[in-house]
């Protein structure tokens, strides 16, 4: 058995953090875990991918192209950029709220039209899109939108680990004046996947 | 991070795990430079030195942190020199003088190697290294192994009398994985130096004398390789292929062939040099065919074709040489499927064409997120003072560390390795009319920038050196470096000051200006280029994000 996750944004959303709840939380559970992460000239800004992968039959730390039972994206480009990894029947939650790169910034290149984006997402496999910074916000705080996407995590069907593990790792991982917010951001996150028909509740 | 009893089960990164490896070693010494993907394991060693006994100091450069290492060997200490790989250039004259010296204390060269070139400039295969300066060498394939090759390196160097090298890969470095911790024995840290110099003066008389006896030694090497408890064999297949596969290769074919549905021996190496012939001759003698799946260099497939045909041994290998593997780049599961679905001729277990066409075709939309300044960099600053004096009319030497970002202004045109920039500068200025300018950082400048500047000086090269001083080496995660004011363990230390060290080899021209005052900067740089010899410009500020954490503890240079 093994279950893979890949993790993408850009530096300084989070993700490294989030890879880290659900690595640990498959740690806690006596799963046989490996994380993949890239650290040095991964900054602010620039493109940030970790793999998170558990099950006897896990041995190197990155999930193999084709292999992804789920992308969780905090960037919908990001999502592009590492599509490859899901597999035929993966789900992708991406957070649809994009952050504009230097060279889109400086007016020297357009964002991809977002439904352009959304369309060629869903020829990798499904796409729930999700306006996590929206959903953070109303947890209390914008910087919480990778405790809203670990929260649709949970909620995408065959997920194997059981919530309250998870919930106990992210309890550990945030600082505890900041708890609150992002246990309200994972209960918001969850809700935006009915757990019975594994669709979207409601599209963008 | 790495400190807790016998039995105690982390999630650890590669990089802790080799640290908590040194601790359950018994190192009493541990010497760093830090180099991405090597960093963490000083850090680490760094953050938890009151737990331990062992003394821990940053080097100025990797050829210092091996000499700090090689002394506290010689006084019968175990110790550990960390580096990235491109670090062991930087080591290598102490390095070859070391194997054939041998050891007292078990030496422990712990070495990073970065395929794909993730955070380097080069993916040059340490192994080689390992078989040049005839050094034996350990490859681990996942955190809990890295720990245990760590700690069995020091016993199996004073075992053998000769250093021995972990040498770990990004992979593994920058992997999360679950760790066992084992005892942590007492250490002794109190040196007794012996004389011996004809064991550790290297003068032709002497080194003709430790020749051989090194050769003795790797012969005793290869024998214990034999019972390395990091090699095995996985045996599955019918006895028509096997594989043998070393490092972390080793994680890539397992998958592959789970993947694949394939059965095939597998020979996992625990060390890629000396090979256990014996090992090794057996299960080629048992296969018809056997293909080597290695990262980077064909090592182990030379070593293996060489014990082949020396004993006339009838098999077919397979590897780099008949382009079944790749020579560049990581491995990963699915170039290594790729490769064994066609080495099998069975049918591929994922569409990967259909897969990377759709790839290829959504890259399209997508824009680069390149690495930039942080916000308020006071490098970026310099940066754009040299550029709004020079232009495009200057030919710009430069350096490692964040300031190669230096590039995407238009100010770097030669870039090679740590310190070279200075060297550079001094060579362009000899050769060309247009102004030269090399940028280098605080941490570059002390680990081998000086020589360049000194070279430049004496030669009388017409050139500006702008040292960009930052206080600490960024790059790497903020260590302290002789410009912060306290060392690795945080013990105060007075800061050498740049401008100091210019002045005292007589530069002409030293100024040391502040890069948030862009009128007074640009002037000070214009009249540096227009200073004949070698001129010195010191641009201070802290970088803001060390500035952040640890302003409050820093103190002015005065000069």
């Amino acid at each position: 058995m093994e279950y893979n996750i890949v993790f993408t944004g850009v530096g300084g959303q989070g993700v490294l953090l989030a890879s880290q709840v659900i690595g640990n939380a498959a740690f806690e559970a006596d799963e046989n875990v490996r994380i993949g992460e890239v650290h040095g000239m991964s900054q602010r800004g620039g493109s940030v991918i970790a793999h998170v992968r558990f099950g006897d039959d896990v041995y190197g730390p990155m999930v193999p192209v084709g292999k992804a039972d789920v992308i969780v994206a905090l960037e919908p480009m990001e999502a592009l950029r590492y599509a490859e990894y899901l597999k035929e029947d993966g789900t992708m939650v991406v957070n649809f709220n994009s952050e504009d790169p230097l060279p889109v910034q400086e007016g020297q290149a357009e964002y991809p039209d977002e439904e352009r984006l959304a369309e060629q997402l869903e020829s990798f496999g499904e796409l729930v899109r999700v306006d996590a910074d929206a959903l953070a916000e109303e947890a209390g705080n914008r910087i919480v939108s990778n405790s809203v996407m670990l929260g649709v995590l949970q909620a995408v069907e065959g997920f194997p680990l059981d919530e309250d593990g998870v919930l106990d790792t992210l309890k550990a991982q945030v600082p505890a004046d900041a708890l609150e917010p992002n246990l309200k951001a994972f209960e918001l996150g969850k809700g935006e996947i009915d757990s019975d028909q594994t669709a979207p509740v409601d599209a963008m | 991070m790495i400190e807790g009893t016998q039995g105690t089960r982390k999630l650890l990164l590669g990089n802790e795990a080799i640290a908590r490896g040194a601790v359950e070693g018994g190192a009493a010494a541990i010497a760093a430079y830090p180099g991405t993907p090597s960093t963490e394991i000083g850090d680490t060693l760094r953050a938890d030195a009151d737990a331990f006994e062992y003394y821990m100091e940053y080097s100025i450069n990797e050829k210092t942190a091996l000499e700090t290492a090689i002394s506290a060997s010689q006084s019968g200490l175990r110790s550990m020199a960390i580096m990235k790989h491109v670090g062991i250039n930087v080591t290598a004259d102490s390095l070859m003088s070391l194997a054939r010296s041998g050891v007292r204390g078990g030496f422990v060269l712990s070495v990073a190697d970065d395929p794909n070139m993730w955070s380097s400039q080069n993916e040059q295969d340490s192994r080689q290294y390992a078989r040049f300066v005839r050094m034996p060498m350990l490859t681990p394939t996942s955190p809990q192994e890295a720990k245990e090759m760590t700690a069995y390196a020091f016993g199996l160097s004073e075992d053998l009398g000769l250093p021995v090298a972990v040498r770990s890969t990004t992979r593994v470095a920058h992997s999360r994985g679950p760790v066992d911790f084992g005892e942590v024995p007492e250490v002794n840290t109190e040196g007794d130096f012996e004389k011996e110099p004809e064991r550790l003066v290297h003068i032709p008389a002497h080194g003709r004398q430790l020749k051989p006896k090194l050769l003795e030694k790797i012969e005793a090497a290869k024998e214990r390789m034999e019972d390395l408890p990091f090699t095995w064999i996985d045996e599955a297949g019918d006895g028509e292929v096997g594989i043998i596969t070393p490092g972390v290769s080793y994680n890539y074919v397992r998958e592959s062939l789970d993947w694949m549905d394939v059965d095939a021996d597998l020979l996992k190496l625990g060390t890629p040099y000396p090979l256990p012939e014996a090992q090794v001759r057996a299960f080629l003698e048992s296969h018809e065919k056997v293909l080597i799946v290695e990262e980077l260099d064909p090592i182990v497939e030379e070593a293996v074709r060489i014990l082949a045909q020396r004993h006339g041994i009838d098999v077919e290998i397979s590897g780099k040489y008949d382009e079944v593997i790749p020579m560049p780049y990581e491995l990963t599961t699915e170039r290594v499927t790729k490769a064994l679905t066609e080495y099998f001729g069975v049918g591929a277990p994922f569409d990967f064409e259909a897969q990377e066409e759709a790839q290829a075709a959504a890259d399209g939309d997508l824009i680069g997120r390149p690495p930039q300044f942080c916000p308020g960099c006071p490098h970026e600053k310099t940066f754009d003072a040299i550029k709004a004096v020079l232009g495009d009319d200057a030919i710009y030497a430069g350096d490692i560390g964040c300031y190669t970002l230096g590039v995407n202004k238009g100010a770097l045109d030669i870039q090679f390795a740590m310190g070279a920039g200075t060297g550079f500068a001094a060579g362009l200025a000899q050769f060309n009319d247009e102004p030269i300018l090399a940028t280098i950082g605080d941490s570059t400048f002390y680990h081998t920038g000086i020589p360049g500047l000194l070279n430049a000086i004496y030669n009388d090269a017409d050139t500006t050196v702008v040292v960009l001083d930052n206080r600490t080496t960024a790059m790497t995660g903020q260590q302290p470096n002789p410009s912060t004011g306290w060392n690795a363990v945080e013990e105060e230390t007075e800061p050498m000051p740049i401008e100091d060290i210019a002045r005292a080899a007589g530069a002409p021209f030293v100024e040391v200006v502040n890069p948030y005052q862009s009128d007074s900067i640009e002037e000070t740089i214009e009249e540096a280029v227009a200073t004949q010899g070698t001129s010195v410009v010191v641009a201070r500020a802290p970088c803001v994000l060390f500035n952040q954490d640890y302003g409050q503890q820093l103190e002015e240079i005065e000069t």
